[in-house]
């Protein structure tokens, strides 16, 4: 389109209309709907997104050294730096740091500058799927760093402290671990979803994964197996290990689809029907 | 005789309101019979409004009048119980790119605060495949040359408005849908603002402006369409509106008053003493009292020409009503 300008003597700027006609810095493609390297884009570019990833880098550098550095110091002379350790080590943090990224991504405009982004692209149910493969993307890479950190870190540590690094079942570790962050992320997906809210989500999302299978753990301890038993159906943690050792029960499949597809289906619908503004 | 137009419950547009279909090669804004409650409250009530390429519409109506709603309803952002609207011809929702055919403001304090000015337009730009040269070029326009790498959090509220007005002409759109756009603004930026609305629709723009601020719209409308409680009571080119505005009437038999401007389908207000306000010349007032043998107690002009004027008289009470059947004020 051609611009046209006004004089303005008084104006911030050039008093200028839009001509509705081919502009010389005219339109480069016709958008679609689906865009997570948009979403990216817009989660990234967030000064609070900036925030909460260099905190969260900070806190799995620190829980990473914190596993692999200590362990000379407190075990035998003959024992070898455990990767697996270190892998368990910053995936505590992981639990908490996943969660809060997916939902940032995912609610983070909620309620109020959802609006800017649905008058952009009003599709709603485009925008939700895009903003979920932009959350996973950035669950998938955090996880590979983290995990690539601590495995160096391990075999850095074990080279320098003479003791070596053992890399004893770690693919099985990876893959339980790895599984038990995408279900930690996928939930948050689900709350952020349903809830719309990032406050909400946050504390959902990453308080009922611990308070489910702590409960679980001291009922079952206390010797209440069947109240144990039903816990199962809603304990994501032990849903992923179950997965990873193939050892797949009814619960582990319950889980998912009780704490992440029907919330995530019914926060779809809200998603796509909520009146904004 | 006026050549206001007035609504018909039945949601057809009155002989002698703007002319149907779409002028060539600009965008209208078309509003029929729309129709939105919540819970018991009903938000708007069988509207009508067109809005024409290369006009000015101003969209008024006091607080919780139904502008808002329906100003939501006509962008996707909520749903109508009953009728459309429409943006060319489409509902917004299908429109295959919104932001290049209709720019949007309707509440900059929806700006995301932890971005800064000019990535909101940059997101805004790559998010309707405009270049990023655009967004530069936008930010200059709205005056923010020197804010563009401040966070939206920093910004007063009338720099807000100027960014939000950026985000609404970065796709350079044929249409333009603002609420409230002045707020915050101040002299300057109210002239600037008033050029530019202007300059848009002088392109062959289309653009529909709701807004408290009377002597700002009478300064920079074309059109005026003016709701109370949902329903449109009165409407037309600004000096139509204004040449009328209301006339007070009240007569002995207030039923049969009450039938007898129902039967003639102009828009009025029922006023708590009895009386009614209609958006009707004195004179037409009389010959429909004459017509049904009514003794008149009262009938007062209630305008003096201004847009204020006309906008408290007709909207201005406990309730506005609109009778069934639309008719042009001067018939």
């Amino acid at each position: 389109m051609t611009t046209t300008t006004t004089p303005n003597h008084s104006g911030p700027s050039k008093a200028s209309a839009p001509s509705h006609r081919a502009s010389p810095a005219g339109p480069t493609r016709a958008p679609g709907t689906v865009r997570p390297l948009l979403d990216l884009r817009q989660v990234l570019d967030t000064l609070a997104m900036r925030i909460l990833l260099a905190v969260s880098g900070v806190c799995v550098l620190g829980m990473a050294l914190l596993a692999t550095v200590l362990q000379p110091l407190i075990l035998e002379p003959d024992i070898q730096v455990s990767s697996g350790g270190a892998l368990i080590a910053v995936s505590l943090v992981l639990s908490v740091v996943l969660p809060v990224l997916t939902v940032l991504t995912v609610a983070g405009e909620w309620p109020q500058s959802i609006q800017q982004t649905f008058l952009l692209r009003p599709r709603r149910t485009g925008v939700l799927v895009s903003k979920v493969i932009a959350a996973l993307a950035i669950t998938i890479l955090v996880m590979a760093v983290t995990f690539g950190l601590a495995l160096g870190l391990s075999a850095l540590v074990g080279s320098v402290s003479g003791r070596g690094a053992s890399f004893q079942n770690l693919g099985d570790n990876i893959l339980g671990l790895g599984l038990a962050g995408l279900f930690s992320a996928l939930f948050a997906i689900a709350c952020a979803t349903l809830l719309q809210g990032t406050a909400l989500a946050m504390v959902v999302s990453i308080v009922v994964p611990f308070v489910v299978t702590i409960a679980g753990n001291l009922i079952g301890a206390l010797g209440s197996q069947t109240v144990s038993d039903v816990l199962r159906y809603v304990d994501l943690s032990t849903a992923a290990q179950a997965i990873a050792t193939n050892q797949i029960e009814v619960s582990s499949i319950m889980a998912p689809v009780l704490l992440i597809v029907l919330p995530f289906i019914a926060g779809a619908i809200r998603w796509s029907r909520r009146e904004i503004g | 005789m006026t050549t206001t137009t007035h609504r018909a419950a039945d949601g057809s547009r009155a002989a002698g309101s703007a002319t149907e279909g779409s002028s060539a090669g600009g965008l209208e804004l078309r509003i029929e019979g729309l129709t939105k409650s919540y819970g018991e409250q009903r938000a708007v009530d069988g509207l009508d409004l067109l809005c024409e390429p290369g006009s000015v519409t101003g969209f008024l109506g006091p607080n919780g009048a139904g502008k808002s709603t329906t100003l939501r309803i006509l962008t996707g952002l909520a749903e109508a119980d009953a009728g459309h609207a429409l943006v060319g011809g489409s509902p917004f929702r299908a429109l295959p790119q919104p932001a290049r055919t209709i720019g949007v403001m309707l509440d900059a304090r929806t700006l995301h605060p932890g971005r800064t000015g000019i990535e909101t337009l940059r997101l805004a730009a790559r998010t309707c495949g405009m270049p990023a040269s655009r967004a530069d070029e936008v930010l200059s326009l709205v005056g923010l040359d020197g804010a563009g790498r401040k966070r939206v959090r920093g910004y007063s509220y009338g720099m807000r408005q100027r960014l939000g007005i950026g985000v609404a002409l970065i796709g350079d759109p044929a249409a333009l849908v603002l609420d409230e756009p002045a707020n915050g603004l101040d002299p300057e930026g109210i002239r600037w603002m008033r050029r530019l609305l202007r300059s848009f629709a002088d392109a062959g723009g289309t653009v529909l402006l709701s807004s408290h601020q009377l002597h700002e719209v009478q300064a920079t409308v074309d059109r005026v369409a003016m709701i109370a409680h949902g329903r449109l009571v009165a409407e037309g080119t600004l000096e139509d509106v204004t040449s009328q505005g209301g006339t007070r009437v009240a007569a002995t038999d207030v039923e049969a008053l009450r039938r007898a401007i129902e039967s003639s389908g102009v828009a009025s207000t029922p006023k708590s003493d009895g009386s009614f306000t209609l958006a009707l010349e004195p004179a037409d007032v009389g010959r429909l009292a004459l017509e049904h043998s009514l003794v008149l107690t009262e009938l007062q002009r209630l305008s003096d020409g201004s847009l204020e004027d006309v906008f408290f008289s007709l909207t201005d009470d406990d309730r506005a009503s609109t009778a069934p059947a639309a008719q042009e004020a001067s018939a």
